[in-house]
Parts: structure tokens; C-alpha cells; sequence
């Protein structure tokens, strides 16, 4: 087997060259077309053109950068603690709890005329409770069980849907198309406000996760390896728990539950770098943050003027390409 | 390093699987710990590297009670080598081992590693990934990822305490040796072993003494001749008509598979036993 081609600083400085020029490339492309020149402003374009690129596409590409850097890196963590390459954020009920919360709100009306605060917030309550409710029913003195945590988290991601399916039936006709908007994931409603909201959240995850890479790493040989190596298996899972939940939870509050990057950039990752969490964990987040601009911006020109949800699109190119991950690791992975 | 532990019980639910056990491993000794399957012998291991705490009774490092250390303590003066690994990704060989190496100064950690794969025989495996090796290859990446956590607790400490958990399962006769030597390599340099053999013959003719373990208790322990008895292979692993040899030019014991007979070891034998539970 090849083991790492490229050395790791070399794959994060390619990638960090990579979010650049996507970033940029993303800011001129749009359903207005204005050049490269209104981007750096170097033509004369005028207040119009400025306003769509700093109030309408950055806060967007922004807030794509950070939800696809979010999920991406909470998916690596969740399979490195899972050990299951099959696991994503979803998996700890943080997606269909938030669902829960968001249709609620939107459904029951409860948000008032602070509707456009009120469905993130709820979504964001609802995600981390159901992500609490898990961790209190899969611990048992002081230990978690990851089996459990996995079954249990099928299980109430299965209620959550059919407490939303409830929902779905009493609600009217705009809440229905928000509710649709919203389980198929948009990054429509990105502002620098939000942006500001979900920071605080993202800078705290983004510690913790930090912090796990190398825990994580002892954690791939089994937890009784890694205890007796010295980690703190426990204080580990739960810090990874708290960290995705908090990474995963306002993101999809605000955009709603965009699948597949959680899971599939992590696996391009391990391709490239190997399993060593100090290097899969950054290059995650900066693969996810690349792949959904470029994602975000394929749903903003694709229909134009139709804005279609980028959960659409992740999943139309990363369910593809998972199947291929899966192919190849059938024929390449069997071991002895 | 010296183990020691005294009286110590250890529960599942209502089962006792530890019934008031005690043991001394000094520094430089290898103590061997023998006995019939799920006669508690992992259970003792996970005890003794503090993995479990006891239900009762005590056990000490060189006189420190295991539950005064923390976690990174523990990781310093112990280091062992359990039955299976349940490892599913692809890990490169060399990567696996820098696992156990906390506290090393990164510039030496190649070399710590390096120097751990030579001692178990995979110098050139450092490159592979650990999925593409044979069983027996695997156990000794893990052994050497073992070893190497502790030569780093001894950067900074006397050397500590080997635990091995079956540690000759996946390996062939002159690999066998090989693990054994190194483990013996680590008391001369004033470590401490303890190892779980199913081999009565490998712990005769390696361990200064040897600890028989049948349903929790202590049946015997003391140096190989004293415990490698007929009466202890009648009593403990129900051979029928038993027979011990000595080897002329080490003077100690063996048995060999020709004197034991397999419908022997049925329950009912196991309960006709002296060590039982009540
Ligand atoms: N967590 C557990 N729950 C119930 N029984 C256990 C547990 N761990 C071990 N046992 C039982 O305790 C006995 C001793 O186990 P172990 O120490 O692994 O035996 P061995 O001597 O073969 O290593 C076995 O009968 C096993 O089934
Ligand atoms: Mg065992």
C-alpha cells in the first residue's frame, strides 16, 4: 500500500491554495454576472455590484466555507470514534433532532415576527438536546457505549422523523415549502449576522476538535489500547460528542440538513494522508469548506434565477461518489 | 518495578471472577500466570494495569496504590500487550507504534519506534500497512508499540511492569522465543513481567515462577518444579494419567501432548475440581 505520497504539509497548502481560488471564483459566479474586476474591484461596476458581492455572495460563500468545514471535520471525528467509516454527524441525532426543533417552530408558528431567528434557534435547541438524550441513555457509570450510541441514535433519529411527519400533516402551505427548503438544506438565508451567530459555536468546536486529534488516533486501536496508553478514553468521547454537536448543531440549524459531505470528505482525505487525525482533521475541514462553496455555487447557477438547496446537490455528487469509496475499499481494505 | 497485589476480589454482576488473589512480581522477575480458559487470568491483567479497579484488595506499584495515579502515570510504568485488537483502519506499521510513544521528545520518536520494530523482527515493516500483515506479524507491531511505551516511561523512571495477555497466540515456534527473550531482555534490565501462557512448557522453561489460576483462586504458585506437579495438571486441567519430564541441562520441567488426552477437560471434570467457587 502507498502510505502518503505527498508530505501533509504539502496537501494542506495545496488545499489552502485550493479554498482561495474557489472562494474567489465563487464570488464572480452568480446569477447577475459580474467579472473577476467587481470582485477586487478593480472596474467600475458601481455601488450595485458591490452590494451583491459583500452583502449577497460573500456572507454566502463565507457561510459555505464554514458549514462545510464544520460538517467535514465533525464527520472525521465521529468515524474515528465510532470507528465506523459509515458514521457522520447525523449519527448522534444532532441533524433529525435539529429537524425536530426547526419544523416545530416553523409549524406551530411559534417564532412570531422573529420567525427568521426563531427556526435556527429552535433547530439548534432541538440538536443539542436530542444529542444530550443520547449521551445520558448510552452512558452507564461513567462509560459510554459507542454500540449503543449508534443503535440508539437509528432509534431516535427514526422518532424525531415521525414526531416531524406529525408536523408535517398539520402544517399549511408555506410552512410546508419551508419545512421542504429546510430538510433539503440551503444556504440561501447566509448573512453576516448569522455568520456572527454561528462563530462563537464554531471557534469552541474547533478547540475541542483540536485538541482530539491525537486521543482519536489512540482511539482507532480500541478504547482498552487506549487507556492503557494513558488516554482518557471517556473525557475523550465525550469532549467529541460535545465538539460535533456544537459544530454540527447551528449549522444545520441555519441551513438545514446538507448530507454526504460529513462523510465523503473525510474518506478523499484518508486517500491522500493516511489515517493520523492531525492531518485528516484540518485537511476534512478544508476539503468540506471547498467542495461545498463549489457545491453551494453549482445550486446558485444551475437553475437560474431558481435558487436550488445545496443539500441537493452534495447529495446528487456525493452519493456517486460514496458508492465508488465503497467499492474500492471492498477491493482494496481485506485484510490477511 | 514490583507488582504487588494483595487479596484481591473481583465481581461481574454476581460472579466472582477474582476470589481474593495475591501476587508479587519483583523487579527483574518474570512471573508466569497459567490456567484452564475463563479462569480469570485477562481479568488479572486488566486488574493489575489498573483497567479495573478491584472490588477488594489492593494493588500496588512499587508500594503506590494504582488509584493514586493518573492515567499518564499508569501509561509510564506499565504498558500492555492485550489478547486482540479490534483495529479496522488502515494504519501504516510505524505509524501504530508512535502511538505509544507520549512524551518523547519529537525528534526521537522515529528513532524509539524504529528501534522497537527491529526488537520484535518487523525493521522492514515500517512502511506497510498494518490490515495487509498476518496475524502473528500484527500481535508483534502491538508488541512493539508496547515496548515502546515503555522505554519512554523509562526516559524519565526506573523500567516498568510488561503485561502480556497470551503474548505467543499468533506466533510461530522460533517467534515464540523470540517474545519471550524480549520479555526476559526487559527484567535483566530490572523491568518486571507478568504473562498469561496457555504453554505450560514455554512458562517452565522461561518464568522464575509460576502462578496457576483456576476459577478466580490462586491453585499454586511458586518456581516452575515446584508447580508444574501431576498432581496440578490432575487437579487443575483434569489431564488423566499425567506425566512430567525434566530437562537435563536446565533442570526444568515439561509435559508433553502425547500424555494428554482431550475428553478430560469436560465440565463435569472442572467441577470435580478443588478449585471451585462456592
Ligand atoms: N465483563 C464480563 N461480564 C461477564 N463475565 C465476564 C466478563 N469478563 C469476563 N467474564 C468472565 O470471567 C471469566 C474470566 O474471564 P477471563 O479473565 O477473560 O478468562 P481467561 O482466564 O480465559 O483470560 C470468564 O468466564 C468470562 O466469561
Ligand atoms: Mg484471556
Amino acid at each position: 500500500m502507498r502510505v502518503a505520497p505527498l508530505s501533509s504539509s504539502t496537501i494542506i497548502a495545496i488545499l489552502c491554495g485550493l479554498l482561495l481560488v474557489t472562494g474567489i471564483g465563487a464570488l464572480a459566479i452568480g446569477a447577475t454576472g459580474l467579472g473577476f474586476g467587481a470582485v477586487f474591484g478593480t472596474d467600475a461596476s458601481g455601488d450595485v455590484a458591490r452590494l451583491v458581492i459583500t452583502q449577497i455572495r460573500a456572507p454566502r460563500v463565507a457561510f459555505a466555507m464554514l458549514a462545510g468545514a464544520a460538517l467535514a471535520s465533525s464527520g472525521a471525528v465521529m468515524q474515528g470514534l465510532f470507528r465506523n467509516p459509515l458514521a457522520d454527524p447525523g449519527l448522534i441525532g444532532v441533524s433529525s433532532g435539529a429537524a425536530l426543533g426547526a419544523a416545530l417552530v416553523i409549524v406551530l408558528g411559534l417564532g412570531g415576527l422573529f420567525a427568521s431567528w426563531a427556526v435556527p434557534l429552535g433547530g439548534m435547541a432541538g440538536g443539542l438536546a436530542s444529542t444530550a438524550l443520547l449521551y445520558g441513555f448510552s452512558t452507564r457509570d461513567g462509560v459510554m457505549s459507542t454500540n449503543t450510541v449508534i443503535l440508539a441514535g437509528v432509534a431516535l433519529g427514526a422518532f424525531s422523523g415521525a414526531l416531524t411527519g406529525i408536523l408535517i400533516f398539520r402544517a399549511n402551505d408555506t410552512a410546508l415549502r419551508d419545512l421542504t427548503f429546510w430538510t433539503m438544506g440551503s444556504l440561501a438565508g447566509a448573512t453576516w449576522t448569522r455568520i456572527g451567530l454561528l462563530m462563537p459555536f464554531l471557534i469552541v468546536a474547533a478547540v475541542l476538535i483540536g485538541v482530539l486529534a491525537t486521543p482519536l488516533n489512540a482511539l482507532l486501536l480500541g478504547d482498552t489500547d487506549a487507556a492503557l496508553m494513558g488516554y482518557r478514553v471517556e473525557r475523550s468521547k465525550r469532549l467529541a460528542m460535545l465538539g460535533v454537536a456544537l459544530a454540527t448543531g447551528p449549522v444545520v440549524a441555519f441551513a438545514g440538513v446538507i448530507g454526504f459531505v460529513g462523510v465523503v470528505v473525510p474518506h478523499l482525505v484518508r486517500l491522500m494522508t493516511g489515517p493520523d487525525h492531525r492531518v485528516v482533521l484540518p485537511c476534512s475541514a478544508l476539503l468540506g469548506a471547498i467542495l461545498l462553496v463549489c457545491a453551494d455555487t453549482i445550486a446558485r447557477i444551475v437553475a437560474i434565477p431558481a435558487d436550488v438547496p445545496v443539500g441537493v446537490v452534495t447529495a446528487a455528487i456525493g452519493a456517486p461518489v460514496f458508492v465508488w469509496l465503497l467499492a474500492r475499499a471492498e477491493r482494496g481494505d481485506a485484510p490477511s | 518495578m514490583t507488582l504487588r497485589l494483595e487479596a484481591v476480589s473481583c465481581r461481574v454482576g454476581s460472579r466472582l471472577l477474582l476470589d481474593a488473589v495475591s501476587l508479587e512480581v519483583p523487579r527483574g522477575a518474570m512471573v508466569a500466570v497459567v490456567g484452564p480458559n475463563g479462569a480469570g487470568k485477562s481479568t488479572l491483567l486488566r486488574v493489575a494495569s489498573g483497567l479495573i479497579e478491584p472490588e477488594a484488595g489492593d494493588v500496588t506499584f512499587d508500594g503506590i496504590p494504582l488509584k493514586d495515579m493518573t492515567p499518564e502515570r499508569l501509561a509510564m510504568r506499565r504498558a500492555m500487550l492485550t489478547q486482540d485488537s479490534p483495529l479496522r483502519t488502515r494504519f501504516p506499521v510505524m505509524d501504530l507504534v508512535r502511538t505509544g510513544l507520549r512524551g518523547v521528545p519529537a525528534k526521537q520518536v522515529d528513532a524509539f519506534a524504529a528501534l522497537a520494530l527491529r526488537r520484535v523482527g518487523l525493521a522492514d515493516f515500517a512502511r506497510r500497512d498494518v490490515l495487509s500483515l498476518s496475524g502473528g506479524e500484527r500481535q508483534r507491531v502491538h508488541l512493539a508499540r508496547v515496548l515502546a511505551q515503555l522505554e519512554a516511561g523509562a526516559l524519565s523512571d526506573t523500567p516498568g511492569l510488561l503485561l502480556l495477555d497470551e503474548p505467543l497466540s499468533a506466533q510461530d515456534l522460533p517467534r515464540q522465543a523470540l517474545v519471550l527473550d524480549i520479555a526476559r531482555e526487559h527484567t535483566r534490565r530490572g523491568g518486571s513481567c507478568l504473562v498469561v501462557l496457555h504453554d505450560l512448557n514455554w512458562a517452565a522453561s522461561r518464568a522464575d515462577s509460576i502462578m496457576v489460576l483456576s476459577q478466580g483462586r490462586v491453585c499454586a504458585t511458586g518456581p516452575p518444579h515446584a508447580v508444574l506437579t501431576p498432581d496440578m495438571l490432575k487437579e487443575t486441567f483434569a489431564v488423566a494419567a499425567p506425566r512430567v519430564h525434566m530437562h537435563d541441562r536446565s533442570g526444568r520441567p515439561f509435559v508433553v501432548p502425547h500424555d494428554i488426552t482431550a475428553a478430560q477437560a469436560s465440565e463435569t471434570e472442572r467441577k470435580a475440581a478443588p478449585c471451585i467457587l462456592p
